[in-house]
């Protein structure tokens, strides 16, 4: 069983601060839900909670001054919470799930595999550029430039001893650019089309 | 109907925890997904899952997110910042490319590619693709290969890559 560390106070804060970031997700979700922004609930609830968070931490600089202490939390939202919203997608998912979704992917098969071989490529000549050009350490370099999912590749990273703060810096990157930038103009290409 | 949406929901997540036993790659989803997708076939379900539902899904994964960018991202972001948008842009644009042509040869539909191979992480894609109301199954699945296929070959690519800091003469032998 894992044990919980830190002092009730920090656990209190640490409870205080998912709060927190919750009601900044949902407050954003909802507004851009209402403005009819497509995919609305994702982008408003990343920008929501990064609002949260930098209100939280403003608060907190401020009350430093005054106190002598600084709570020991990290303003990370506890892992459940993204899990419980996972499962509920794979939920979805599964839901819809019919003869008809396996066989396009089945059809997809092919071409999705060349893709990803083609982007596992590009994987390398930018693994090699980070190599070459920026000094970058090659485990850390193919880790940061892959394109699989951060949670996966921060596992293997850390188990391998990749530079991780360089591996999470380029991956939440790309994740941010994507959901943020990407996702809506791509939504504004499809209602075009 | 409320019945089945928890039995549903039971399945699913019962699958997510067998699915991370087993070690599957990004196993809530994937776990869930199967779980859900059995009963529904056993059961022969014929629920409809409340839209808010999805809402509520979209914004903790959206949170989630959002809290990854701790103080000091930015600071650390200013120093990788060339290789960070080099990384993005083409693995953006071979994503963007493969959907374009995958949708134009009618494999699959717009929505579907585009979301299925955007590599913007599994979670926000299909968060995407529920508030869109497209195949939302259909992108996890997409997004899955890309996963396996990239794990699969990883400790292949990383040992090519060890290969570069040997000198020229160390790597032919």
């Amino acid at each position: 069983m894992r044990r919980r560390t830190g002092s009730p106070r920090d656990r209190r804060h640490a409870a205080l601060n998912a709060l927190v970031l919750l009601a900044g997700g949902f407050a954003g979700a909802a507004l851009l839900s209402v403005l009819h922004v497509p995919a609305g609930a994702l982008i408003g609830s990343v920008l929501g909670s990064m609002a949260a968070n930098k209100i939280a931490q403003a608060v907190v600089r401020r009350r430093a001054r005054a106190a002598t202490r600084l709570p020991s939390v990290s303003r990370a939202l506890p892992a459940p919470v993204r899990v419980v919203g996972q499962v509920i997608l794979g939920v979805l998912a599964g839901e819809r799930l019919n003869t008809e979704t396996l066989t396009t992917l089945l059809h997809s098969l092919l071409p999705v595999v060349l893709s990803v071989v083609l982007m596992l490529l590009l994987t390398m000549a930018l693994a090699r550029y980070l190599v070459v050009r920026r000094n970058v350490d090659p485990l850390t370099a193919v880790m940061s430039a892959a394109p699989g999912g951060i949670s996966v590749l921060a596992i293997t990273a850390q188990r391998q001893g990749a530079v991780m703060h360089v591996v999470l810096a380029i991956h939440l990157f790309r994740v941010l650019v994507v959901v943020l930038l990407v996702l809506p103009l791509v939504l504004q290409w499809l209602r075009a089309h | 109907m409320t019945v089945e949406l928890l039995v549903l929901l039971a399945s699913g997540a019962a699958g997510a925890v067998l699915g991370g036993l087993l070690r599957l790659p990004m196993w809530p989803i994937t776990g869930a997904l199967l779980g859900s997708a059995v009963a529904n076939v056993l059961l022969a379900t014929t629920v409809s899952m409340p839209a808010g539902l999805s809402f509520f899904a979209q914004v903790l994964v959206g949170t989630a997110v959002g809290a990854s960018v701790l103080p000091g991202f930015v600071k650390q972001l200013r120093t990788l910042i060339l290789p960070a948008v080099a990384v993005t842009a083409i693995l953006v644009a071979a994503g963007l490319s493969a959907a374009v042509l995958m949708s134009a040869w009618g494999l699959v539909g717009p929505r579907e590619s585009l979301l299925g191979m955007i590599p913007g992480g599994v979670g926000e894609m299909v968060a995407a693709s529920a508030a869109l109301g497209a195949d939302s199954a259909l992108v996890a699945g997409m997004h899955v290969i890309r996963l396996l296929i990239t794990l699969w070959t990883l400790p292949l690519l990383v040992r090519w890559a060890m290969s570069w800091r040997r000198g020229p003469r160390e790597a032919e032998q």
